[in-house]
C-alpha cells in the first residue's frame, strides 16, 4: 500500500504541488475574507466616505474636501486635538518612567516575586470599562475613597473628575495605572537581556548605582524605550474608553479628546462622512508622529 | 468506509434539519421579534408580559432581543438590510426618524382596522401622550406609547428635617424658595449640598436638556423659536433659567456641580432630580425619601419634563398582524397596570391609575403620586433638528457660565453656531420643514 501511494505521488508530483498551493490558499481563505471584509474594505470605504455627506438616513452625497474644510475650521476639533496632545505629553513619558522604575524593582531575586509581578499585571487584563467605573468611584468628589483619605490629613476635597482643571490629570493617573503592567513586562524582558558582565565590569571600575543605571541600563533598554514611546504615543492620541466612562469628555470639555469628537460625529450626530474624515486626519497625524519619532530616535537609541 | 460514514453523517444532519423545520410548520408557531433596551425591573416586567401574552395567544411566540445603547444604529442597519425586527421600543420621539424614511407602519392602519382600538381607548391615553405620538412628524400615530416618564425633585427627609422644613409636606412654590431651601440644606463642612446641578455635554447632554428645559419654559422662554429657524435659548427669558442655577451655586451657595447620583444615595445631597424609574432604588435607601413638584417660575407657570416611549412596527416585519396583537395586548389597561407596577415607568393611560393594584402602589409609595401629578404639568420638548449637536453646544456654554469660565455671552455664541446648523439643516431638508410647519402644535 505504501508503495502504491508512493508511486502515485511520484506520478502526479507537479499537479500535487499545485493542488497543495490551492489547498493552502483555500485554508487561508477565511483569514483573507475576514481581513478583506472587516479590515481592508472599511478602511478604503471610509476614505471614500470622508469625501461625502452621509447622514445615515439619506443617501451619500459627494462633497469633495468640504468635510476636511469644516473640521479644520471647527474650534472644537482643535480643542479635542489639544486635549489629546496634552494627555499624550503627560501620559507617555510618565508611564514609561513608572514602568522602568517598577521593572527594575521587580527585576530582583526576592521571595514571592511572581506575586508582585502578577499584581502589576492584573490591571492590564482587566476590562478598561469595568476598572474605569471603579476608579470613578474612587475619584468621586462627594464620597470617593481618595477624597476621604486626603480630607483626613487636612487637605480639602478635590474635584478629581468634576473640576475642569484637574479632570484630565485624573484620567492620566488612571491610564498609567492601567497600562503599567504591560510596559513593565516588556521592560523586564529587556532588563533580563542586559549582560551581567557589563555591570560587573563597571562595578570593578568603581561605577556607582546611578552611573551603572545611566551608562548601562538606560542605553541597553533604549530600543525598548523607543518602542514604547511610539506605541504609547499612538495609543495616547487615540485615548477613548476611560474618558468616555470617567468624564464623558467633561467637565467643560476639559477631557474631550479627538476620538470622542469622532464618536460624537459618527454615532450621536450621525455624520458618517465627517467622522471618516476625522479618522483620516488622525491616521495622517499618527503616521507623521511615527516618522518624526524614527528620525529623532536614531540619535539616542542604542541597538546591539 | 470513510466515505460511508461521511454520507451517514450528512444524512443524519439533513434529517435533523428537516424534522426541526417540519416541527415548526406543524405547530404553526409564529415568532415575532422585539428589540428593546430594557434593564433591571423593566426586563422583569417584559418577561412577565411576554409570558402572559403567550398564554393567551399560544400560536405566537415573542422573542425579545436586548440591543441596548446601540439601538438606533442597529435598527438603522437592520432596516437598510431589509431585515428589521417586527417591533421595537424606541426612545421618546424617535419614531419620527423612522416614519420619515417609511421604515415603520402608520399605526392608524391597525387602530382603524377590524382588530383595532375604540375611540374610548384612544381618549384614555393622557393628553400629553397623544401630543407626543401625533406631533412629531405628520400628526399620525407612528408608535404606541408604552412608557411615560417625567422627572421631579426627590429629597432626603432627614436632611430636610435638619434644615428646619417639614419633611412630610415639602413643596417650594417659587425659584427663590427653591434657592433658599437648597441653601438651608447645605452644610459644606460636612460635605453636604442642597442640590446637584447636573450639567453635562456628550452622552449625558440630553439628560441635562430634559431636566432643564422646563426651567426655560417656566421663565417664559423657549428652547427654539416657533418657526424652528433659530434657537431661542439666548433670549433674556431663557437666560433667567441659567441665571437661576448660577444663583443656586453662588448666591444661595446651595449647589454643587460635581456628579452626585450616588452622593444622594449616600445622604450627602438634599435635593436630587430623578425619574420614577429610580423609585425601587430610593425604597432601598437607608433614609426616607419624599418628592416635590418643580417650582413655579417667573412666568407664573409650572412645567415638568416628560417623555413618551413608543413601540413601533416595521414595514418589513414578517408578522405585522401578530406584532400588532402583541402591542394591543401590551396597552390593555390590566396588562399595562402590571407593566407599570413592575417596571417603575408611569402608565400612559388614565384608566390604569384607577386599577386597585395601582392605587395600592400609590398608597404604599407616596412619592409616586408626585411623579404622576408631574405628568399633568408635562410639556413635550420642542422638536429640534440636529438635536445632539445643538444641545452639546448649549450645554457646553451653560457649563462655562456655571463654572464661571465665561459670561452669558457664551450662550449667545452657542446660539449663533446653532442657528448656522439649523439653517444648513433646513436648506438640505425643505420637505421635512414643510411637514413640520403643518403639524407642530404651535402652528395649529
Amino acid at each position: 500500500m505504501a508503495v502504491q501511494q508512493g508511486s502515485r505521488r511520484k506520478r502526479r508530483w507537479l499537479s500535487m504541488k499545485n493542488e497543495q498551493i490551492i489547498l493552502g490558499y483555500f485554508c487561508m481563505l477565511p483569514t483573507f475574507v475576514y481581513a478583506g471584509v472587516f479590515l481592508i474594505f472599511p478602511v478604503l470605504y471610509s476614505l471614500v466616505l470622508s469625501f461625502q455627506r452621509w447622514k445615515l438616513y439619506s443617501p451619500p452625497q459627494w462633497i469633495g474636501l468640504e468635510n476636511y474644510r469644516r473640521i479644520f475650521a471647527d474650534n472644537v476639533f482643535w480643542l479635542s486635538l489639544k486635549n489629546a496632545g496634552w494627555y499624550a505629553v503627560f501620559f507617555v513619558p510618565l508611564s514609561i518612567i513608572a514602568a522602568l522604575l517598577v521593572a527594575m524593582l521587580l527585576n530582583q531575586k526576592i521571595r514571592g516575586m511572581n506575586i508582585y509581578r502578577t499584581a502589576y499585571f492584573v490591571p492590564v487584563v482587566s476590562s478598561t470599562v469595568a476598572v474605569a467605573v471603579v476608579w470613578s468611584f474612587l475619584f468621586d468628589t462627594h464620597y470617593g475613597l481618595i477624597n476621604d483619605w486626603i480630607s483626613r490629613i487636612g487637605i480639602g476635597r478635590v474635584g478629581w473628575l468634576s473640576d475642569p482643571d484637574v479632570a484630565m490629570y485624573s484620567v492620566i493617573i488612571f491610564s498609567i495605572w492601567k497600562s503599567l503592567g504591560s510596559n513593565v513586562v516588556i521592560y523586564l524582558a529587556a532588563l533580563q537581556g542586559v549582560p551581567r558582565q557589563l555591570y560587573e565590569a563597571a562595578e570593578i571600575d568603581g561605577a556607582g548605582p546611578w552611573a551603572r543605571f545611566r551608562h548601562i541600563t538606560l542605553p541597553m533598554v533604549s530600543p525598548t524605550t523607543f518602542f514604547m514611546l511610539i506605541m504609547g504615543l499612538i495609543g495616547a492620541i487615540q485615548v477613548f474608553e476611560q474618558v468616555m466612562i470617567m468624564t464623558g469628555g467633561g467637565p467643560m470639555r476639559s477631557t474631550y479628546v479627538v476620538y470622542m469628537y469622532m464618536y460624537d460625529y459618527a454615532f450621536r450626530y450621525g455624520e458618517m462622512g465627517y467622522a471618516s474624515a476625522i479618522g483620516y486626519i488622525m491616521a495622517v497625524i499618527i503616521f507623521v508622529l511615527t516618522i518624526i519619532n524614527m528620525k529623532v530616535s536614531g540619535k539616542f537609541v542604542h541597538y546591539n | 468506509m470513510f466515505k460511508t460514514s461521511r454520507l451517514t453523517v450528512s444524512l443524519v444532519v439533513l434529517m435533523l434539519v428537516f424534522t426541526l423545520g417540519a416541527g415548526n410548520v406543524l405547530a404553526q408557531t409564529k415568532t415575532i421579534t422585539l428589540y428593546h433596551a430594557f434593564t433591571s425591573n423593566t426586563l422583569v416586567a417584559l418577561r412577565n408580559l411576554i409570558n402572559d401574552f403567550q398564554k393567551e395567544f399560544p400560536g405566537i411566540k415573542v422573542r425579545a432581543e436586548y440591543v441596548g445603547d446601540a439601538l438606533d444604529q442597529k435598527l438603522q442597519a437592520a432596516v437598510t438590510a431589509g431585515n428589521p425586527p417586527d417591533l421595537s421600543w424606541l426612545q421618546s420621539g424617535k419614531q419620527a426618524d423612522f416614519a420619515r424614511t417609511g421604515a415603520i407602519y402608520n399605526l392608524g392602519e391597525f387602530i382603524n382596522g377590524p382588530n383595532g382600538l375604540t375611540e374610548e381607548d384612544l381618549n384614555d391615553f393622557f393628553p400629553i401622550m397623544k401630543t407626543y405620538m401625533e406631533y412629531n412628524y405628520d400628526g399620525e400615530w407612528w408608535g404606541m406609547p408604552v412608557n411615560a416618564t417625567t422627572m421631579t425633585f426627590v429629597y432626603n427627609k432627614e436632611l430636610v428635617a435638619k434644615a428646619g422644613y417639614d419633611p412630610d409636606n415639602l413643596q417650594v412654590e417659587t425659584w427663590e424658595e427653591l434657592g433658599e431651601l437648597a441653601a438651608a440644606l447645605t452644610n459644606e463642612k460636612d460635605g453636604i449640598y442642597g442640590m446637584h446641578v447636573p450639567v453635562y455635554t456628550g452622552g449625558m447632554a440630553s439628560y441635562f436638556d430634559w431636566f432643564f428645559r422646563p426651567f426655560i419654559w417656566s421663565a417664559g422662554g423657549q428652547y427654539i423659536a416657533d418657526d424652528l429657524q433659530t434657537v431661542a435659548y439666548d433670549t433674556d427669558e431663557a437666560k433667567q433659567a441659567v441665571q437661576f442655577f448660577y444663583d443656586i451655586l453662588y448666591k444661595y451657595e446651595g449647589g454643587t456641580l460635581a456628579p452626585a447620583t450616588q452622593a444622594f444615595d449616600m445622604g450627602r445631597i438634599g435635593l436630587h432630580l430623578d425619574g420614577p424609574w429610580a423609585i425601587p432604588q430610593f425604597n432601598n435607601l437607608r433614609f426616607d425619601w419624599g418628592a416635590m413638584l418643580y417650582p413655579v417660575g417667573p412666568s407664573g407657570e409650572r412645567f415638568h419634563p416628560s417623555a413618551a416611549e413608543p413601540v413601533v412596527i416595521f414595514k418589513d416585519a414578517k408578522y405585522p398582524e401578530e406584532a400588532w396583537e402583541f402591542l394591543k395586548f401590551w396597552i390593555r389597561p390590566d396588562n399595562m397596570a402590571k407593566w407599570a407596577i413592575t417596571s417603575g415607568y408611569l402608565p400612559t393611560r388614565r384608566s390604569v391609575m384607577d386599577s386597585p393594584e395601582y392605587k395600592a402602589l400609590v398608597e404604599e409609595t407616596p412619592g409616586l403620586a408626585v411623579f404622576v401629578e408631574g405628568l399633568e404639568y408635562g410639556a413635550p420638548a420642542e422638536t429640534t433638528p440636529s438635536y445632539n449637536r445643538i444641545v452639546d453646544g448649549y450645554a457646553a456654554a451653560v457649563e462655562m457660565v456655571l463654572h464661571k469660565k465665561a459670561g452669558f455671552e457664551a450662550i449667545d455664541e452657542a446660539a449663533a453656531e446653532a442657528n448656522a446648523i439649523l439653517a444648513e439643516y433646513w436648506q438640505n431638508n425643505p420637505e421635512e420643514y414643510q411637514n413640520l410647519m403643518e403639524v407642530l402644535p404651535q402652528n395649529k
